[in-house]
């Protein structure tokens, strides 16, 4: 028997400490990989209709819907525009998608949204998918352009689009591929390997990859290395590179050439990078060129045609006030999707592609990012409401101590542990983004050691504790145990400062 | 070998120190501390009995606390998941003192004591109420009854201690418990918990046994003596304040007593209620020892446990209980646990052989001539010394015999909770008067509660029913109350409860000569050797340790006369010195928190 609760006791244990590991790595950004995705035999994947998932790290939370057409957008099925309605079709990858941004703050929703308020009978169909590169846009057009018979198709290209155009699979995927010459390369689609269950979580999903999941290949240049989905930065592009470039200019053409047998205006819209918004252009004779990948897509459009909408100075000009793109992901946040629908409605509109403003109606888009100014922050929310939540607790409990010490002391203890959160915030903040999980990790990395320096020989008695439990089979307590020796520690450690320790007893 | 037993953080804390098999010294934390029932780290009690023993920390082998808190935390987690969400509460109070406190026990003891933790040993609770009892008995081999409110789960233990051994046969739990049933009706009757089962004990004889059957309707009490509450009835083990059920009151038909009214009003409900708890413990104890007896064949007994201060059934136990010889430590609360612990860790654990029995209870601290001299001039307080003892003991006598209350402070304060002739206030026990004097105007307390008489062991029998009293053990430690003989009764009219009974010490010449000799010398004026005898305190103050300590509640209180050793003070001498304070236990104590 005592064996079993060993065991029983050390699978709880294991159980508590893949929790713990789990709750950490997602804190720290690593978050499993959800899907809204399955395998289509044309398109390698396409989006699941009527599928919602939840999407959430540290920089966003946003809800990702598919309607009844696979799109996210409000489809029920792919058809023409109605009658007296103009259509727009924006092709391409996440930033289409809005991957990390909820739809009120996409710009293909705010656009639609502010042409509609304005009065223009025009509508926009939202076909971007996650992961999709130019091929898989064009092979998206080829099969449903007539079913959904577009006014205008714009594609908003992405540099990493560049290297996986020449790749017949997408991490490991199955994906379509055309050739140099824009033509599909018949083959079939194999589907993927079935999801493992383990990869719903972080943990499993960090497992997956450190076994060796299909990753994004180097790509070497003299004494330069990078991740292939940047090589187009390469001034001196090796082979592939090369072909990968003839290939998307051939894509372009094609999708050009499809537009125009569908009746439709054709625009390329180039998303600029993070790196080519925030750095200044590149001298000369560098081997490195950020600005490259965009200007190779608006020397294929305008090689073929098609109009080009270029956002880079609208961005630009918004980074001036606020960021355009997120710290750590390289996708634009809500203030740079403005940015995008501003540029756009712009394009559009010098473009002469819409429809005359409604009577009465104006402009609705925001000329400038979106500031939350004359907002009260939200931890001074948190910090009132515990001050007001833990106050009266400690006055029905204590009635006799005057009402200004008791809420003062509350005040000052919560003073003390808001200043230490936004304190690592802001530091974090101030750190450069590639640092910023590691400095996480070590700041938790630090703390953990101060609180086992503090606790001293008090460690010994949490292993006595345990073993006491596990031995007289007490073996599912252990959840509860882990949270109250968590908080005892704590305790035991916040008392022990000369700082925090009044505070401490007063509260408890 | 040095044996430090040591028991705190739940009520009277104490330290005890077994040194070769020898319990040398052992005291309650609150006899220095000065806080009634002191629970917390006995760091005064611990540097007496090192003091004492002659030994410093360092020469410990072992220190022994007399629980086992994992075992208990356990209890408080599972009874509040069985409980919740009724238990929220108490599990939040009880929580907030385990994880800041009472959890990390081991790690405070050695950083307070300087000692590596490898020489701390954790003892059952009621394994240590059981060697604290059986070690220090002088019974080779006994059957072990102990019945408390509760340890970490055991609430009665029945076991056989057999040289150096202890072997439990059979335990009850939590939250089945006599004692917290008996707890419960202090609550009832409208006494503090934990503090006033004395005072209902005292009140059982104003009453009588009328709702006997209306208590065994809450309970389900097996031929063992083993009970099963009906917890409909009880709050103690989910309720951070209240003991008792609103259930409670409803089956008995009246609310629980005001704790306001204290002693200003004897109900007869509530002492009809005293008088029907008392036969039920009684009844429940008996089975308890007859099922015990029969188990083990034995025919001595060991009591021990909060229940063993029960001196009424006590005393019942040995007179109607299969028992030829019964023995009780003379701290069986969980005071005594600290050198039961230091026992168990001797004699069982380490497997050393016993010492020698425990005749007496004074292994507390003691102050010299020079100590009292010094106190005395330093606070030029008037005084005169006899120092011939025997002409000393001659005054005491007379002093006494002319109708004066004395206190009285001669040598090392006795062990547990009993005044036994070193700390007592002393009067003359055939003076009517007496009792409504020291209640009134010296104890300050319930006007029913009873005196004790001190009697020297060779005529305890001429005035006691209590046959041989030689064998009796326990009255030595003031453990037993039994009948004042009838033709005595018009005699002894101070120390005579209200139901002839008295709660008698036998003083030996050879453990307490000093006493012993007052007694005597009383007995030759008077012929009768018998003192009323009651603890040197006030009420809410523990009994006095120093001469500070007795100076001031002599000057607080009306007696006549303060003896310490051969000094002599007199009433006109009291005046009001700054060094000694006490503090009275808090209100509103409750089960939940003596259990938890």
């Amino acid at each position: 028997m005592k064996t079993l609760n060993v065991i029983l006791a050390l699978l709880v244990t294991a159980g508590i400490a893949l929790g713990v590991t789990e709750l950490g790595l997602r804190a720290l950004g690593f978050t499993p990989t959800v899907v809204n995705t399955e395998f289509d035999p044309e398109l390698g994947w396409r989006k699941t209709p009527g599928k919602t998932i939840e999407r959430s790290t540290g920089e966003y939370d946003v809800t990702l819907t598919n309607d009844g057409a696979g799109l996210r957008d409000d489809y029920d099925a792919l058809a023409p525009a109605p009658e007296g309605t103009q259509r727009a079709l924006f092709l391409g990858d996440s930033f289409v998608v809005g991957y990390t941004v909820d739809r009120e703050d996409l710009f293909v929703d705010q656009l639609e949204r502010a042409l509609q308020t304005e009065g223009r009978p025009v509508e926009i169909m939202n076909a971007g998918t996650q992961g999709y590169s130019t091929d898989q846009s064009l092979r998206w057009l080829e099969l449903n352009g007539k079913a959904v018979a577009p006014d205008l198709v714009v594609y908003f290209a992405y540099e990493n689009d560049i290297w996986w155009n020449q790749s017949p699979t997408y991490l490991g995927q199955d994906k379509p591929l055309y050739d140099s010459e824009g033509l599909l390369v018949e083959r079939g689609l194999a589907p993927p390997p079935a999801r493992h269950w383990s990869r719903r979580s972080a943990l499993g999903e960090a497992w997956y990859r450190l076994r060796g999941a299909p990753s994004v290949p180097l790509i070497t240049s003299g004494e330069i290395t990078l991740s292939a989905e940047l090589s187009s930065r390469l001034t001196d592009p090796p082979p592939a590179v090369l072909e990968a470039e003839t290939r998307t200019r051939a894509l372009i053409a094609a999708m050009s050439a499809r537009c125009e047998a569908l009746g439709a205006r054709f625009a390329v819209c180039p998303i600029p990078s993070k790196t080519q918004a925030s750095a200044p252009p590149a001298v000369a004779g560098a081997p490195l060129d950020p600005a490259r990948p965009h200007a190779l897509f608006i020397e294929a459009a305008r090689a073929t045609g098609a109009m080009v909408f270029d956002p880079l100075v609208a961005i630009e000009s918004f980074a001036a006030e606020a960021p355009p793109y997120y710290r750590r992901d390289f996708h634009l946040n809500a203030d740079g999707n403005v940015a995008l629908a501003v540029s756009l409605h712009g394009a559009l509109e010098g473009a002469k592609l819409l429809p005359p403003l409604g009577e009465g109606a104006s402009q609705t888009l925001p000329t400038g990012p979106v500031k939350s100014s004359g907002q009260v922050p939200v931890w001074v929310l948190w910090y009132l409401a515990l001050t007001g939540a833990l106050g009266t607790l400690y006055r029905r409990t204590y009635p006799d101590e005057s009402a200004l010490v008791g809420f003062g002391s509350v005040a000052a203890l919560l003073a003390v542990v808001f200043s230490t959160g936004l304190g690592v915030t802001w530091l974090v903040e101030a750190l450069p983004p590639q640092a910023s999980q590691l400095t996480i990790l070590g700041l938790l990395l630090t703390i953990l050691t101060f609180v086992l320096f503090k606790l001293g020989d008090r460690i010994g008695t949490i292993a006595e504790l345990l073993r006491s439990f596990t031995l007289r089979g007490h073996w599912y307590l252990m959840p509860l145990l882990s949270v109250l020796l968590s908080v005892g520690s704590l305790l035991v450690v916040a008392a022990s400062s000369p700082l925090v320790a009044p505070f401490i007893y007063t509260l408890f | 070998m040095n044996v430090l037993g040591l028991s705190f953080y739940y009520h009277d804390s104490a330290a005890a120190l077994v040194k070769n098999g020898v319990l040398v010294a052992a005291s309650a934390e609150e006899r220095f501390s000065r806080k009634k029932h002191d629970s917390g780290f006995p760091e005064l009690a611990i540097e007496f009995c090192l003091k004492q023993g002659g030994i410093t920390i360092h020469d410990v082998d072992y220190v022994v606390f007399y629980e086992k808190p994992f075992v208990k935390f356990e209890r408080m987690l599972l009874t509040a998941m069985a409980t919740f969400p009724k238990s929220a509460a108490v599990f939040r109070e009880s929580m907030q003192r385990w994880i800041s406190d009472k959890l990390w026990i081991k790690s405070m003891m050695s950083k307070r004591l300087e000692v590596p933790r490898s020489k701390f040993l954790f003892a059952d609770h009621h394994v240590s109420h059981a060697a604290s009892s059986f070690y220090t008995s002088p019974f080779e081999e006994a059957a072990i009854l102990t019945v408390d409110g509760a340890g970490e789960w055991t609430t009665s233990t029945m076991a056989v201690g057999r040289g150096n051994k202890i072997e439990v046969l059979k335990e009850m739990r939590f939250p089945h418990s006599l004692g917290l049933l008996y707890s419960a009706f202090t609550a009832y009757c409208g006494f503090e918990i934990n503090e006033g089962e004395y005072k209902l004990m005292g009140m059982h004889p104003y009453g009588e046994p009328k709702y006997c059957d209306e208590i065994y309707k809450l309970l389900d009490v097996a031929e063992d003596g083993s009970l099963w509450h009906d917890m409909r009835y009880f709050k103690y083990h989910h309720s951070t304040n209240d003991t008792l059920s609103p259930l409670f009151e409803a089956h008995f038909g009246r609310p629980r007593r005001d704790p306001k009214h204290q002693d200003t009003s004897l109900d007869p409900y509530y002492c009809d209620m005293a008088a029907s708890i008392q036969r039920v413990t009684e009844e429940i104890l008996l089975k308890m020892i007859t099922h015990l007896h029969e188990i083990t064949g034995l025919k001595k007994l060991c009591l021990a446990g909060g229940v063993a201060l029960n001196s009424v059934a006590n005393y019942k136990l040995m007179r109607e209980g299969p028992f030829e010889d019964v023995y009780i430590h003379p701290a069986p609360g969980d005071d005594g646990c600290s050198a039961g612990a230091a026992y168990w860790a001797y004699n069982h654990l380490l497997d050393q052989p016993r010492g020698p029995a425990l005749e007496h209870a004074y292994l507390g601290s003691e102050h010299g001539d020079d100590s009292i001299q010094s106190f005395l001039e330093a606070n030029d307080i008037p005084y005169r010394k006899i120092s011939d003892d025997e002409e000393f003991f001659d005054f005491v006598a007379r002093t006494l015999e002319s109708g004066h209350v004395c206190g009285w402070m001669r040598g090392r304060c006795e062990w547990g909770p009993r005044a036994l002739g070193s700390r007592s206030i002393i009067a003359d026990p055939r003076r009517m008067e007496m009792k409504e004097k020291l209640n009134s105007k010296i104890k300050f307390r319930e006007s029913f509660r009873p005196f004790a008489p001190s009697v020297i062991e060779e005529r305890a029998d001429e005035f006691f029913d209590i046959p041989e009293p030689e064998r009796h053990w326990p009255a030595r430690f003031m453990l037993y109350v039994a009948p004042v003989r009838e033709e005595k009764r018009d005699v002894l009219p101070a120390i005579t409860h209200e139901d002839g009974s008295g709660r008698l010490q036998t003083v030996y010449r050879q453990t307490n000569p000093a006493y012993h000799r007052i007694i005597e010398r009383f007995g030759e004026l008077t012929d009768v050797p018998v003192i009323m005898n009651t603890s040197f305190n006030l009420k809410g103050e523990p009994i006095v340790e120093s001469p500070a300590h007795a100076f001031n509640t002599f000057s607080l209180s009306g007696m006549d006369f303060l003896f310490m050793n051969n000094f002599i003070v007199e009433a006109s001498a009291k005046k009001k010195i700054a060094e000694t304070t006490f503090h009275l236990r808090h209100d509103g104590d409750s089960v939940t928190q003596m259990v938890s």
